[in-house]
């Protein structure tokens, strides 16, 4: 997979391939706009991450123009205003999410999944992980045909680990995608232990080998 | 305190009584040595009447003293009698006949001439005397006339500031109303009408001036706020990725972890704080002047589901009134974030097995959490006035939902009522 990294935040830039899976994901990047109009006319990508406030204007004159030209790439805007107004507005320029600045490497990496997920396989709502098979649509999960009753929590989170696979997790992070923006608000996510636990728990008894990992210390990990 | 047209009456009233009073001893004097003076040069006119009669009358020594038996008789206040004395200088004199003495039977004061002057007809004695009004008369007729004119003064004076000073000062009180008025959160200067009296001209361009650079100091302020923390977003956004690659270090000493999972909370906490600065500082924005319809309770509803991992977590139970039709018309975005801060606040704050309770009304709505002791009313929506020692929490989710309450002219209530912390809504 091909992603564009348009941000003049080259550190940020930088962060972001090195989180993402390597032999999954290829990177390019774009300082500013003028670059990102150049790779975009010569090359395709599955998905362009694209900063708003951009040296040389603003990046919603690339959205305008992918729009323009009907490219198919997904387009995430990852941008420090958070405001609902810039979301709408990115949204029906035709970008695929909206994500606001400071946010966990793992979101993204979540977006960015899911994006290409419904780009490239649009119309096929099944995502396989070895022996699990999930059901998008009806959001619903089975481990080698046998269906297992996971609750809304538990399936955001198991799509949440397996999107971040290899990747450890923070409780925040998982926290902050459960709950959203807010979850930073308080103190105590022990919550998301009882989650994991469930998950395992129910992932065990249908006999789907450990992937769930529990790093000590530091967080939760999907080993591929 | 008094009032300023008060006070300057209260002067006037006092500087005319103490003059009125002191006048009324000079006019005594000033009139009363008016009527000796008359009297004695009236008295000297008689003399010199007679005088002048007497040399040039032809009358025998016999008619004569029939004529002076007469005049004496009549006692007309005059006395002339022949004298073997030699003429002496006039002399006046002053006494009160009693009332016995009277021929009108009241106290008198008399004022009289002697003198003895000589004639071609032989020498005479004449004593001149006129009753007029004794002293205390004219004292106190004095006093009265003057009372009268300081009671008819006074109340004068009394209507004339009604009428005249209220008129004069009512510019000063219409500016006095509109300053109390100002609200620097509005964002409007004062604006007042010309006057033509130079002092009030003066105030009202020296307020609106004043109010200006209020308005534009906080201004400044709020867009210093705003640009530090949005420069410190990209900053806080390369940290957090760092420590997400960090996060990643295969076989991490213990120590990694252990300063991994100390920076993290830190971390989320500026992150927090940075949010809740930048949006306090734009909540009075044309960005969030956008608004619709939207229904309370199914916002109160969605933000119990998101935080229900921690509601569940602490054994919460929450218990919601909605009334029907709560709908209210505002910008999504931040009602979405008052409801997130009050409600995130009382999870937050509330014991283990506690209960949260939340209810609307047709034009408000309060959320109540169990709690030990009363929190300072009027510290509470103070920024960074943290109630407890937590660590967590920006310290500023309070004031975000106070300024805005402010935007909307919401007015937010806290009290502590049966040991329960209660924050309460109301719009009109």
């Amino acid at each position: 997979m091909k992603i564009l990294i348009i941000e003049d935040e080259t550190l940020l830039a930088t962060d972001i391939e090195a989180y993402l899976n390597q032999s999954e994901y290829k990177c390019e990047f774009a300082p500013n706009i003028s670059v990102a109009q150049d790779k975009l006319s010569n090359h395709e990508y599955d998905c362009v991450l694209l900063d708003l406030m951009l040296p040389d204007g603003s990046g919603l004159s690339v959205l305008e123009s992918l729009k323009a030209k009907t490219r198919n790439e997904g387009i995430i805007v990852i941008s420090a205003k958070n405001s609902i107004e810039d979301k709408v507005k990115c949204l029906e320029l035709g970008a695929d999410d909206y994500l606001a600045k400071p946010f966990h490497q793992a979101e993204l990496a979540a977006r960015i999944h899911s994006v290409i997920r419904r780009k490239k396989f649009s119309g096929n709502d099944l995502f396989r992980f070895n022996e699990i098979e999930i059901n998008l649509q009806s959001k619903s999960v089975s481990v080698a045909n046998s269906a297992i009753s996971l609750t809304r929590k538990e399936f955001e989170l198991l799509l949440f680990l397996i999107s971040n696979k290899g990747r450890v997790l923070s409780k925040n992070a998982l926290a902050e995608h459960l709950s959203g923006d807010f979850a930073d608000m308080f103190d105590n996510h022990d919550f998301v232990y009882a989650h994991v636990k469930n998950l395992k728990h129910k992932l065990r008894q249908h006999h789907c080998d450990q992937y769930l990992k529990t790093v000590y210390g530091v967080g939760y990990k999907w080993e591929a | 305190m008094i009032n300023l047209l008060h006070k300057s009456f209260k002067a006037f009233a006092i500087y005319a009584s103490i003059l009125l009073l002191a006048s009324i001893p000079i006019y005594f004097l000033v009139v009363d040595w008016i009527w000796v003076n008359e009297i004695d040069e009236h008295h000297l006119h008689v003399k010199e009447k007679i005088a002048l009669q007497l040399s040039q009358s032809k009358l025998d020594a016999a008619s004569l003293e029939e004529s002076l038996a007469f005049l004496n008789a009549l006692n007309t206040g005059i006395q002339l009698t022949p004298s073997a004395r030699n003429a002496v200088i006039d002399s006046n004199f002053e006494y009160y006949k009693t009332p016995q003495e009277s021929s009108i039977g009241e106290e008198e004061r008399i004022r009289g001439l002697k003198s003895t002057f000589a004639t071609p007809n032989g020498n005479f004695d004449l004593v001149v005397e006129t009753s007029f009004e004794e002293a205390n008369e004219t004292f106190l007729f004095i006093a009265m006339v003057t009372f009268f004119f300081l009671i008819v003064f006074v109340l004068g004076l009394l209507i004339l500031q009604n009428k005249l000073n209220k008129q004069l000062w009512q510019p000063f009180y219409d500016t006095l109303h509109k300053l109390k008025t100002f609200d620097l959160t509005q964002k409007k200067p004062l604006a007042f009408s010309p006057q033509n009296i130079i002092e009030f001209e003066d105030l009202n361009q020296s307020l609106q001036l004043l109010t200006q650079q209020n308005i534009s100091a906080f201004q400044q302020q709020k867009t210093f706020i705003e640009n530090a923390s949005h420069e410190l977003q990209t900053p806080i956004a390369l940290l957090r990725s760092k420590i997400d690659l960090l996060r990643q270090t295969e076989a991490p000493s213990s120590d990694l972890v252990d300063a991994i999972a100390k920076i993290e909370p830190l971390l989320s906490r500026v992150s927090r704080i940075n949010k809740n600065l930048l949006l306090l500082a734009k909540v009075d924005n044309e960005q969030f002047n956008s608004s619709e319809k939207l229904e309370l309770s199914a916002f109160i509803s969605h933000s119990l589901t998101l935080f229900e991992d921690y509601i569940e977590a602490k054994s919460i139970s929450v218990k919601t009134h909605f009334v029907e039709n709560t709908s209210l018309t505002t910008n999504e975005f931040l009602l979405e974030t008052l409801l997130h801060n009050l409600i995130s606040n009382a999870i937050k704050y509330s014991d283990p097995n506690s209960e949260i309770q939340l209810e609307t009304s047709s034009n408000g709505f309060s959320i109540k959490n169990e709690g030990h002791e009363p929190l300072s009313s009027e510290e509470i929506f103070l920024r960074f006035k943290r109630s407890t020692a937590a660590e967590t929490g920006s310290g500023l989710g309070l004031s975000i939902v106070q300024e805005i309450c402010n935007k909307y002219h919401w007015q937010i209530n806290y009290r502590f009522e049966n040991k329960q912390h209660i924050f309460a809504i109301n719009w009109t």
